[in-house]
């Protein structure tokens, strides 16, 4: 933000970075190979909601997409509205890459139709021993973090510590603890 | 900026309140004048009215928050309220500031610090009891816009600035004054100084009223940019034609209590236009923001995707 805007008293937007979301690709591999933790085939797109009509029609659209590119064969959109005001794409694959390539038009979608600046973040669902953790991406400052919830709105700060070191190299990671922000129910568990 | 106050809505007292304010200011001006006349340098002065902008810029939301008597909250006290910062702060790209709750009435909302790393969100338990929470989201966006946008320093850089300004013109005065002519000086003194008063008066008035019309036009800002991150201005709308009509039925004596901290509210608590309220106001009166948020709503209703 220069000068120019803070007088201004506005803020020029910026578009993210939707590349960085292939990333987590070998991402998923590091997770799997070193903390058994394996992706739940769900991923969640969440942004500021939108009118329902216009919500249907995104959908719809996603949907065609998908069948035009049959390339991710048996990936599953569904809506969700959160009690926040949020909405969410929700996206089925047990294959991680076709997850991340459907969010990612999904992102581009909603970009496309001037949603950017209410992009809130996708969330990526992993699972095994250690429990549930997301892996979230703010669209706003184009890069990851990891989210583990727990019972009673607690989250295990030590497990999303110890993947931001596993990950350091695969992804970009937010380096601002305080940016760390819960998603809680993220509709992305198995 | 000094702090208006109100005490109702009682237009004669509104334009001795003006004055008064108006009166405290010509005072700080012959002050200032004073001292330089006495032979301070005038660096002294600049420095002092440094200092006078820095104690506000590093006290004013500790004192903001204090007059209110709000208490800071944790998470687990206000979990909705906290989780709807967060996902705000999220979309404006801002850290979360501290959030505040204000036991009183009086529904309002205020943010204040200095930075957007120090800053604080306060909400009152009024404006919580009152609003939906789509409003409550609309208000509070508002509020992050103004971090967003660093209002506070804009204004107390913008006020300081005034100062700064009114003391050069001061000393050009003077120093005009006194270089020419040649006739002896201490017969001149006192005519200089009643010259310097007087140009120095009209300098801070009409620096008061640019300050206060820049303050309005930051609401107008921080309205847009909370539409742009809930995309529902309809709800910010609300929200304000809610608190203005209640603000007129609350009784005074909860109006005390909120005396002198309007330049930070949503709302000051008082809200009708009259002449020479308007231009010394702070905030543009509560009908304008309403019209214009709606038609930022048509905009989103013809075309979701708008950029507004």
């Amino acid at each position: 933000m220069g000068l120019f805007d803070i007088l201004r008293g506005q803020r020029t937007p910026k578009r993210a970075d939707l590349d960085q979301l292939f990333a987590l690709g070998s991402a998923a591999l590091t997770l799997d190979a070193g903390l058994g933790l394996r992706t739940t085939g769900r991923a969640g797109v969440c942004f500021k909601s939108i009118e329902a009509g216009e919500f249907e029609r995104l959908v719809r659209e996603i949907e065609e997409l998908l069948d035009a590119t049959s390339s991710s064969s048996g990936t599953v959109v569904s809506r969700h509205d959160d009690e926040l005001g949020f909405s969410w794409v929700v996206v089925n694959d047990p294959d991680m890459e076709d997850l991340v390539t459907t969010t990612h038009v999904v992102s581009r979608s909603l970009e496309d139709r001037g949603f950017s600046e209410r992009l809130l973040c996708a969330v990526f669902g992993f699972d095994g021993e250690l429990g549930q953790v997301d892996l979230v991406y703010a669209y706003k400052r184009g890069n990851f973090y990891p989210f583990a919830p727990r019972e009673g709105r607690r989250r295990d700060n030590a497990l999303e510590l110890r993947l931001k070191s596993a990950l350091g190299a695969d992804l970009p990671i937010e380096p601002e603890l305080e940016r760390w922000y819960p998603v809680w129910e993220a509709p992305v568990g198995r | 900026m000094a702090a208006r106050r109100w005490y109702g809505r009682d237009r004669g007292l509104t334009t001795r309140m003006t004055l008064t304010m108006l009166g405290l200011g010509v005072i700080y001006v012959v002050f200032i004048s004073a001292l330089i006349a006495a032979g301070v340098s005038a660096v002294a002065v600049l420095v002092i009215a440094g200092a006078i902008a820095l104690v506000q810029l590093l006290l004013g939301d500790k004192l903001a928050l204090a007059s209110m008597r709000a208490r800071v909250t944790e998470p687990h006290e206000a979990p909705e309220l906290h989780a709807m910062i967060e996902r705000l702060c999220q979309l404006n790209d801002i850290p979360k500031p501290k959030v505040a709750i204000a036991d009183t009435e009086v529904p309002n909302a205020f943010a204040a610090g200095h930075s957007r790393k120090s800053a604080t969100v306060c909400v009152t338990t009024g404006i919580m009891a009152r609003l939906e929470p789509r409003e409550l989201e609309g208000v509070i966006a508002h509020e992050l816009a103004h971090i967003a946008n660093r209002d506070v320093v804009v204004m107390t850089v913008a006020g300081f600035l005034a100062t700064v300004a009114g003391l050069l013109v001061r000393m050009g005065v003077y120093s005009g004054m006194m270089g020419g002519g040649g006739r002896d000086r201490r017969d001149n003194g006192a005519a200089v100084f009643l010259i310097v008063v007087l140009v120095s008066i009209v300098v801070y008035i009409v620096s008061f009223l640019l300050l206060r019309a820049l303050s309005r036009y930051r609401e107008f800002a921080a309205d847009r940019g909370a539409a742009i991150m809930t995309g529902a201005p309809a709800q910010l709308a609300a929200a304000l034609a809610h608190i203005s009509g209640d603000m007129a039925r609350i009784p005074t004596k909860d109006l005390r209590a909120a005396e002198g901290m309007n330049a930070f509210f949503i709302i000051p608590a008082v809200s009708r236009g009259f002449s020479l309220s308007s231009l010394v106001s702070t905030h543009p009166p509560v009908e304008k923001r309403i019209e214009r948020l709606l038609a930022m709503q048509a905009q989103l209703d013809a075309n979701p995707g708008a950029t507004l």
